[in-house]
């Protein structure tokens, strides 16, 4: 009975920014697919008499989401090299016309990025410190890992500023 | 007002957040058993307190009389 408490704990946690993962990262075609395996993963290893309560939920969930997306890369052999966000969104309703473009804007920035900085981004932006980030990449250390994430948000702020996008710092 | 890149980055997360049909697909897919959106168990559990007090007296609320 815990181990459902704790897994309904978890996905209720971690679901959303899982599939954004994937959608990011791979395509929404393929991201409701892999999210299962995921979660699948992650219920069987709650549900084994010997799981151990990790350090940090998310780290650990997010752990077994790169272990998944790697293998699938592997069985497929594909090498992203850019996930269409035409057929990756469905964007909501406009609010105002000039959110809406810029929700555009920005969406096509994102989708310009290569996938290895999507996710760098996606990982700061789901709070991940540059410690955390280099476990779940494996075999860099944080300091890589900041200048990566620093090359990546300043490609990003080249291409949102392409698009018309001013932003702060 | 210009937003920062964390903010423009935060809407972009979620616009890509799944649909709730797709997050009650996978649960039950995974785990056998009907998904209740933690929103829905809330809503639920207002309904039943709701419906156990109905017959009560307005008192048993605070308010004389």
């Amino acid at each position: 009975m815990k181990s459902t408490e704790q897994f309904n704990g978890v996905y209720s946690a971690y679901f959303g920014s899982v599939f954004a993962y994937f959608c990011a990262c791979i395509g929404k075609d393929q991201a409701e697919n892999l999210a299962h395996q995921t979660f699948l993963q992650v219920w069987r290893a709650l549900k084994s008499g010997a799981f151990v309560e990790p350090r940090s939920w998310k780290a650990w969930v997010f752990r077994t989401a790169v272990n998944v997306k790697n293998d699938w890369l592997r069985k497929k052999r594909i090498t992203p090299v850019t996930v269409a966000f035409d057929d990756c969104l469905d964007l909501p309703a406009p609010q105002g016309c000039e959110e809406h473009l810029q929700a555009i804007a920005v969406q096509d920035a994102f989708s310009r990025l290569p996938p290895r900085e999507r996710e760098l981004l996606l990982w700061g932006q789901a709070g991940f410190t540059s410690d955390e980030i280099a476990d779940l990449l494996g075999g860099v250390n944080a300091s890589t890992v900041r200048g990566r994430m620093a090359a990546a948000r300043k490609r990003f702020r080249a291409y949102l500023q392409e698009n018309g996008v001013v932003c702060d710092e | 007002m210009s937003k920062t890149i964390d903010e423009l980055l935060e809407g972009l997360a979620f616009d890509l957040l799944p649909t709730p049909k797709a997050e009650k697909r996978v649960y039950e897919a995974v785990v056998g058993d009907r998904w209740k959106n933690p929103f829905t168990a809330l809503w639920e559990t207002q309904e039943i307190f709701r419906q156990a007090f109905a017959g009560m007296p307005v008192s048993v609320c605070g308010a004389a009389g």
